[in-house]
């Protein structure tokens, strides 16, 4: 388990539209991601976030250029993947849904490391037969955090796993996550169009212009942990970053973006 | 009233729909002559004629041979053809019409077309059957397959999870609700069509004795006929489909049954 790394070189992706004409989402995406690390991709909503970690984790095809991902030791990394929506099997109850992505383990060693990592994410045991829709959202997203650990991935991609998710319950599993990185120190790429959540997890942000998405600023998050939202350090940060992911092109105006990112815009100002 | 309010609270609403019926048929049987409304009593005579000296057997066994047989091959048939369309789109295209087509032709024009190709042969009923029934099969998985969730697909396969798993743990339970819908459709039907063939080509069969009934004016045949077909079917789904289909399906919320 953990530091794998991730090389994306010269990444390309079209789409061949119902209409038949070609969408061009990505071009030119080059970025490293260093093992054991923390890093967030952050840009507008349909800029093909999504897609670059659809294509790390070999569901999609690139139209060309490549990606690489090692292990710590060099041999082929193992890949998580925690989706925005919690994908589980609704026939099936957690245990099993955990028990879906261990195929070549025996039924008992996989019961135990399905039941470990319900633990791990901070559920009692008897969650495990309790079926998807006995579940609360954040629970199923839980057990979604535990699928992906559980197969003890060098790499743990995450696609918005917290923007379905009430305010509280999202800032809960943040926290959580960011233990069970410290305890891991699993490789985590993150995607997210929030910037303070982005801040405040990672290590690294790559901000995303679109049409198509290409890496256009690379931040090092430079706010000591434990990192609360209402530090001095955490909001000169957010302004600054506030600033350059406005100046990405996307005409994007902060009198038109969303209210709770207003507010954090007032924090600063007042 | 305090009777009526008695009874709501000590019998299930079955119980007491079963007994309104079988009141209201008796009032309404005082009003008419014997050969139009039989009272009930003289329907259970004629059912218990029927089942000791009628041939019951005989006939229930041949509309269920002809019913299992039709429907095994509209299943199959419709089961197929769901399947390729749902999965590849050029398929879906290829029988498109056929499949919509097939599901507003009257069951009759089948009936007297398999009657007139095969006359009073066994194979008759069950050709009408199957051409009548597998549509409604296909129409069912079709949409079943196109409604796979590609999401968790996805998901699998980001896993590694083995095709044979995806095809087992998630293509096939996902299928389950439309695969039930599709054996109910298809047994209804398979029901409704094969006693119809029979009324035109059997000498034998529950659909042959209500047509026998008719022809020689015996009202209180057609209905215990009838009324015994109605048992039949009651008897499958309480006793074998819902039994199944709460087991299987026990993951949905929304089911209630």
């Amino acid at each position: 388990m953990g530091a794998g790394r991730i090389e994306v070189k010269d990444l390309k992706k079209v789409f061949s539209q119902e209409d038949g004409t070609e969408l061009l989402v990505l071009e030119k995406l080059n970025f490293c991601v260093e093992g054991g690390t923390f890093t967030s991709i952050i840009g507008l909503s349909g800029c093909g976030k999504s897609t670059i970690l659809n294509i790390i984790a070999e569901i999609e095809q690139p139209t060309s250029g490549e990606v690489r991902c090692y292990a710590a030791d060099g041999s082929e990394a193992k890949m998580g993947y925690v989706f925005q929506t919690p994908r589980l099997l609704p026939w099936l109850n957690a245990l099993d849904n955990i028990r879906l992505v261990h195929e070549d383990k025996s039924p008992d060693e996989a019961n135990e490391l399905a039941k470990k990592c319900i633990r791990l994410v901070g559920l009692s045991e008897d969650t495990a037969n309790k079926f998807p829709h006995q579940l609360s959202g954040g629970m199923q997203q839980r057990i979604g955090i535990a699928r992906a650990i559980s197969i003890e991935p060098d790499i743990l991609l995450m696609d918005e796993p917290f923007s379905h998710l009430d305010a509280i319950t999202a800032d809960i599993l943040r926290t959580e996550l960011l233990r069970i990185w410290r305890e891991t120190r699993v490789t985590i790429l993150f995607v997210t169009h929030d910037l303070s959540e982005a801040i405040f997890l990672s290590d690294r942000i790559l901000m995303l212009t679109r049409n198509p998405a290409h890496v256009c600023k690379d931040l090092l998050v430079e706010v000591p942990r434990p990192r609360k939202i209402d530090e001095p350090s955490f909001l000169t940060f957010m302004a600054k970053a506030t600033k350059e992911f406005h100046s990405i092109g996307t005409g994007v105006e902060p009198s038109i973006i969303k209210p709770e990112k207003r507010k954090h815009l007032l924090l600063l100002r007042g | 009233m305090k009777i009526v309010r008695t009874l709501k609270r000590f019998l299930p609403p079955w119980i007491m729909s079963y007994v309104s019926l079988v009141i209201g048929w008796w009032i309404l049987s005082l009003f008419f002559p014997h050969y139009i409304v039989p009272s009930p009593p003289i329907i259970a005579g004629t059912l218990k004629d029927i089942i000791l000296y009628g041939g019951l057997m005989k006939h229930v066994t041949a509309t269920m041979m002809r019913i299992a047989i039709g429907f095994a091959a509209s299943m199959t048939v419709g089961i197929s053809m769901g399947v390729v369309m749902g999965a590849r789109r050029y398929w879906e295209s290829f029988f498109r019409d056929y499949v919509t087509v097939s599901l507003s032709i009257p069951a009759l024009c089948w009936a007297v077309l398999a009657t007139m190709w095969f006359g009073l042969k066994p194979a008759s009923p069950l050709l009408a059957t199957t051409l009548i029934t597998f549509p409604f099969v296909a129409l069912n998985i079709w949409e079943g397959v196109k409604a796979v969730d590609k999401e968790l697909v996805d998901m699998a396969r980001a896993f590694e999870v083995s095709s044979k798993s995806i095809l087992r743990k998630i293509i096939f339970p996902s299928l389950m609700p439309f695969l039930f819908a599709a054996i109910r459709y298809g047994f209804a039907i398979s029901w409704k069509i094969v006693t119809i063939s029979e009324m035109f080509a059997a000498t034998e069969g529950m659909g042959y004795m209500i047509v026998y009934s008719y022809e020689t004016f015996s009202m209180r045949g057609v209905i215990a006929w009838t009324l015994l077909f109605t048992a039949i079917i009651l008897f499958i789904e309480y006793a074998v489909f819902k039994p199944t289909e709460k087991y299987i399906l026990r993951w949905r919320p929304e089911m209630k049954l």
